[in-house]
């Protein structure tokens, strides 16, 4: 089962609970029998939004060093 | 520890058009610290009727023309933030495509509030500009109130 990342709460209930990407920081509603493909990377241990540029692997704090450097385009 | 801070949005329009209900930027690299939010909350005082909207965080890279909001430190003791955040844009901000953080469908009638667990905050680099823009994309448009908030 993959990490609880947020919470959603309605009118002071929780509601639902958000996943995050290991590899772009993203977080979306954990919906079972979605049918949404996302992924999990062995090296981060952790579930993607399975979005196309986070199947290769570079970590999400890594990510972040690179863009400030200058070095990626985008954080997406 | 990490300094808290809080930006409010009050009776501000979720229309399409508004491009920004709320967003929060880095002024400059020079300050080394990155913003994470952590905290939204968002709900509406206008007559009761039932809207949709959907909110979506994405990232920009320059932050358009809002009004100005200075981030309120939740710790009186602390030094004032060293991002920026605007509310009610009226220029859209420079947003990436497809980089949405977090999308959420709400009805006007709810209050609703998302809160990460520590170390899954939604993340704004040190980077000059770069920030997160909360957009609303309603049934009709109405007006709502909320705060977000994010530590550095």
């Amino acid at each position: 089962m993959a990490k609880i990342a947020g919470g959603i709460l309605c009118d002071d209930h929780q509601i639902a609970d958000t996943k995050q990407c290991v590899h772009c920081g993203r977080h979306w509603q954990w919906e079972h029998g979605s049918g949404k493909v996302r992924g999990y990377c062995m090296n981060c241990g952790g579930i993607t939004c399975g979005n196309k540029r986070c199947h290769k692997c570079i970590p999400w704090e890594k990510k972040l060093e690179l863009y400030e450097k200058g070095k990626l385009k985008t954080l997406c | 520890m990490a300094r808290r801070y809080s930006v409010q949005f009050d009776n501000v329009s979720n229309a399409t058009g508004t491009y920004a209900i709320a967003l929060v930027n880095s002024i400059s690299t020079v300050q080394a610290a990155r913003a994470r939010i952590y905290d939204f909350i968002i709900g509406s005082r206008a007559s009761v009727a039932d809207n949709a909207c959907t909110y979506n965080f994405q990232r920009f890279t320059a932050a358009g023309t809002s009004t100005a909001f200075t981030p309120v430190a939740l710790d009186p003791g602390d030094a004032a933030s060293l991002a920026a955040s605007g509310v009610n844009a009226t220029v859209t901000p420079t947003y990436t495509a497809n980089a949405y953080l977090l999308n959420i469908s709400a009805n006007q009638r709810a209050t609703f509030r998302w809160i990460a667990a520590p170390g899954s905050e939604l993340v704004i680099p040190a980077t000059t500009a770069n920030g997160i823009g909360v957009k609303g994309t309603p049934t009709t448009a109405f007006n709502v109130d909320g705060s977000i908030l994010f530590e550095e």
